[in-house]
């Protein structure tokens, strides 16, 4: 009876045991708190936002924007970079962030592999252990790949099966990110976003169009890029179809810059928007422009603008790419000194097809070098930050002048861009 | 019978007893990588990073306690840098505009300059290192700017230190651009 008594007591203290650790291992171990909330999205995207008219045998350099929706130290990432092996051949890579994960990323030394199978397997790595920290305001640039124009064809590099590692607080790895990615046009139209949810987690939308503030958000705004005009391969047979039925020529000048610069940077993106007449909706394209001897910079930015409305009277908004928003009303706008243009009412006619606009009286204010809309310390950091320095990721952010070298004046910009600190709406 | 049962009883014992070894074995070695892991991610911090936790701190505080209506309301800001090397930084202070009028803006200190924009009750204020040499400028606690207002009632008037407004925030960015987000205050001022 004795016996019995015990020989009971121990199988209940044994399944006892069974069912705690059982239970702790089960919640503790697998069920234990994440560090990171569901819906992190990180927006990639290209820079440029897309080329246009560029000639055969010609090289571009694509870099891959990541914009995480909120601050993350990243360990890892990865994706692969898709294009048109018939009209595009990889010459190079360069990681940005860290550095290739050896024996699983694409190198420059797979030429080969990469142009026969038309993709590029990006899969690189953070050599600090506490990962690199990418902030939501500012996104960082993870790779630059260089390809040669083989056919003027409009042709689209295209991202698939991003990953991107990030470190929790507790140190462990956090891969629960959604992602949007846009899509490189080359020698034609340009960029969509589009989501790639992941099957646990829901895709946050990035908005697409852009309102002024207080007023209600509204139709998708159109990225597009002007139709190429010019040169065409001798394998061309047709040109491409334009997706664009408005486009605006345009000729500005930027401040600071008083010559053509050097050619690595003589070349801008900059944001172009209309806005429609009796209507809160602005739309938005962008365009490469370049500089001419004298410091002017030309380029186009097209639109598709179904129907062209008939009250043809708009106002443009011109961003340049470390610039502050520029609100213009009138098709030859001038000034008497730098910043001193105040648009009044809506003057700037357009119509089907090309429109010649030319701005270059007007002084485009430099200053919003992270393009958050706001001139402030994080901008004036990247000057004071960075003077004396001539490495060519430097000067792309932060030489305001493009003369080769972030000083001085550079430094005189930013002080001044200070007392003007916001994009006009 | 009695035996047969001792004997099932036993083994039962002995299969348990090496199940259990065997899953307390696993968890050790996990528990084992688990803190490996952790002491490869503490090592080699050379973060290019912006700390997600709030560092230092901006406060405003009242210099004068005893205020008249016919005298202005004299702020300090106070600035803690964490041991950061500060090269600029934002500060967004809210106060009634009813009740205080902003005046103007005074740097503390020499290498410092502010720049200021004030719209409906919010001051935007952007602080920049323009001195160019290599001194370093890290705040324990100093007071760096002084915001002067001029009350226009007696009683009780708030003034706030907000983390953000708009596309705006408070922060300081330190020599490797770096963005640092501060802890920070409000104060109330009476006016007699």
């Amino acid at each position: 009876m004795k016996n019995k008594f015990i020989r009971t007591l121990l199988l209940a203290l044994i399944v006892g045991v069974f069912v705690i650790w059982g239970t702790s291992y089960i919640f503790l171990s697998t069920m234990g708190p994440k560090t990171k909330a569901a819906g992190d999205t990180i927006a990639l995207s290209f820079l440029p936002t897309s080329f246009v008219n560029i000639a055969s045998n010609y090289e571009i350099n694509v870099r891959i924007l990541a914009t995480p929706s909120k601050d993350a130290s990243f360990r890892g990432y990865g994706m692969n970079l898709n294009f048109d092996k018939t009209k595009l051949s990889f010459k190079s890579i360069t990681y940005l962030v860290g550095s290739v994960s050896n024996g699983l990323g694409n190198t420059t030394n797979d030429v080969t592999a990469i142009n026969s199978a038309g993709v590029v397997k990006v899969v690189g790595e953070s050599q600090s252990s506490t990962g690199t920290l990418v902030t939501s305001s500012l996104g960082a640039e993870m790779i630059t790949v260089t390809f040669k124009i083989l056919n003027t064809s409009q042709n689209n590099i295209t991202i698939s099966s991003p990953s991107f590692y990030s470190l929790n607080s507790d140190s462990s790895l956090y891969s629960g990110w959604t992602y949007t990615q846009t899509v490189l046009s080359v020698n034609g139209t340009a960029a969509t976003l589009t989501n790639t949810p992941t099957p646990t987690q829901t895709p946050t939308p990035i908005p697409t169009s852009t309102t002024m503030p207080g007023e209600p958000t509204s139709t998708p705004a159109i990225t597009s890029t002007p139709v190429p005009t010019a040169t065409t391969a001798p394998e061309e047979t047709s040109t491409p179809e334009p997706n664009t039925n408005v486009t605006l020529n345009l000729k500005l000048r930027f401040q600071g810059i008083t010559k053509k610069p050097i050619n690595s940077l003589n070349s801008m993106t900059v944001k172009v928007k209309l806005k429609k007449p009796s209507d809160t909706t602005i739309i938005e394209s962008s365009g490469i422009f370049t500089a001419d001897d004298d410091g002017i910079w030309s380029g186009s930015a097209g639109f598709d603008m179904n129907p062209v409305p008939t009250e043809n009277i708009f106002v443009v908004y011109i961003k340049g790419a470390l610039h502050i928003q520029k609100k213009i009303c009138d098709n030859s706008p001038t000034e008497t000194s730098a910043g001193t243009y105040s648009c009044a009412t809506n003057n700037i006619a357009l119509k089907p097809g090309d429109n010649n606009l030319d701005f270059s009286n007007l002084t485009m204010l430099v200053g919003d070098l992270d393009q958050n809309g706001i001139v402030d310390s994080v901008d004036y950091a990247m000057i004071r930050n960075n003077l004396s320095k001539t490495d060519e990721a430097t000067l792309n952010k932060s030489d305001l002048n493009r003369d080769g070298r972030v000083d001085t004046q550079d430094f005189s910009l930013i002080i001044a861009a200070l007392g003007v600190r916001v994009d006009e709406q | 019978m009695e035996t047969n049962n001792s004997n099932i009883f036993k083994f039962i014992l002995i299969v348990v007893f090496i199940v259990l070894v065997i899953l307390g074995g696993v968890l050790i070695f996990k528990n084992n990588n688990k803190n490996q892991e952790k002491a490869v991610s503490t090592e080699n911090i050379s973060p290019t990073v912006i700390p997600i936790t709030k560092r230092g701190f901006m406060n405003i505080s009242e210099e004068i306690s005893d205020i008249k209506i016919k005298n202005q309301v004299d702020l300090k800001l106070s600035v803690d840098s964490d041991g950061e090397n500060v090269t600029a930084f934002d500060v967004l202070i809210a106060y009634d505009p009813t009740k205080v009028e902003y005046v103007t803006v005074n740097s503390l200190n020499p290498d410092f300059k502010a720049y200021t924009k004030d719209k409906e009750g919010n001051i935007s204020l952007t602080v920049v290192k323009t001195n160019l040499n290599n001194v370093t400028s890290i705040f324990k606690g100093d007071d760096i700017i002084r915001l002067i207002f001029k009350p226009k009632t007696t009683g009780e008037i708030g003034f706030k230190i907000l983390p953000s407004l708009g596309k705006e925030t408070t922060k300081y960015v330190n020599e490797k651009t770096q963005i640092i987000y501060p802890n920070i205050n409000e104060v109330s001022v009476s006016v007699n």
